[in-house]
C-alpha cells in the first residue's frame, strides 16, 4: 500500500482544518466552508483515482 | 532535488504573496495617518501662516502625496491637481478606492473660498480620514493574521498535491 497517500490526505486535512478556523475567527464563515468543501472535493478526486486501481484490479483478477 | 526546490520556492512565493497583502493593510494605515497629520499641518499653515498653497502643501507633506500635489498647482490648479496627486500616489500609498474618493473633497473648495470656508472643509475630510483610519486598523487587525498564515498554508497546501 501507498503510505504517501495517506500522508498526503492527512496534510490536505490538516491544512484545511487550520485555514477553516483562521477564516472562522477572522469572521468570513462563508469561505471557510468553501475552503473545507475545496479541500473535500480534493481528497475524494484522489481517493476515486485509487478506488478506480482497486476495481481495475478486481476485475483482471476474475478476468471480469 | 530540483523537485524539492521546486517545492520551496512555490512554498516561498505563495509565503512571500501573504506577508505582502499583510504589508499593504499596515501601508494603509500608516498611509491614512500620515494624511491626517497633514491635514492638521496644513490646516495650520492656511490659518495662521498664511501662506500660498503650494508652500502650504510642500510644507504640510508627510508621505510625498502633498508634495506631489503642490508640484502640480501651478499647472492644474488646486482641485484637479490634488486629484491627480491622489490618483497616481494611490497604488503607492495602498488606499482604497472609497479612500481616494472621500479624500478627493478635499480639493473642492481648496483656493477657492475664504480661509474659514477652507478651514471647515479642511476639518470635515479630517474626520472623514480618521474615520476610514479607524476602519483600516480594524481590518488590519482581524486580516493580518489571515493573510500571513493563510499564504503560507496555502504555499503548503500546493506543495502537498504536487509532490
Amino acid at each position: 500500500m501507498n503510505v504517501d497517500l495517506i500522508f498526503q490526505i492527512a496534510g490536505v486535512g490538516i491544512i484545511v482544518a487550520v485555514l477553516n478556523q483562521l477564516l472562522t475567527r477572522a469572521g468570513r464563515e462563508e469561505q471557510a466552508l468553501l475552503t473545507t468543501l475545496a479541500g473535500l472535493v480534493v481528497v475524494l478526486f484522489i481517493v476515486t483515482q485509487q478506488i478506480g486501481e482497486l476495481f481495475d484490479t478486481v476485475k483482471s483478477i476474475f478476468n471480469l | 532535488m530540483i523537485r524539492l526546490v521546486g517545492a520551496a520556492m512555490t512554498g516561498l512565493a505563495c509565503a512571500y504573496t501573504g506577508i505582502r497583502l499583510r504589508m499593504n493593510l499596515r501601508k494603509r494605515v500608516e498611509s491614512l495617518a500620515d494624511i491626517r497629520a497633514s491635514l492638521e499641518l496644513l490646516e495650520g499653515e492656511i490659518n495662521f501662516s498664511v501662506n500660498k498653497l503650494k508652500t502650504a502643501f510642500t510644507r504640510a507633506d508627510r508621505n510625498g502625496l502633498f508634495a506631489l500635489a503642490g508640484e502640480k498647482i501651478d499647472t492644474l490648479g488646486a482641485d484637479m491637481a490634488w486629484r491627480a496627486a491622489l490618483d497616481e500616489m494611490k497604488t503607492r500609498l495602498c488606499l482604497t478606492d472609497a479612500d481616494a474618493d472621500i479624500l478627493k473633497t478635499l480639493g473642492a473648495r481648496l483656493g477657492r473660498t475664504d480661509t474659514d470656508d477652507q478651514i471647515k472643509n479642511i476639518r470635515y475630510v479630517k474626520t472623514l480620514a480618521a474615520r476610514c483610519e479607524e476602519e483600516s486598523r480594524a481590518e488590519y487587525e482581524r486580516f493580518a493574521k489571515l493573510y500571513s498564515s493563510g499564504g503560507i498554508l496555502i504555499g503548503l497546501f500546493i506543495v502537498i498535491m504536487l509532490i
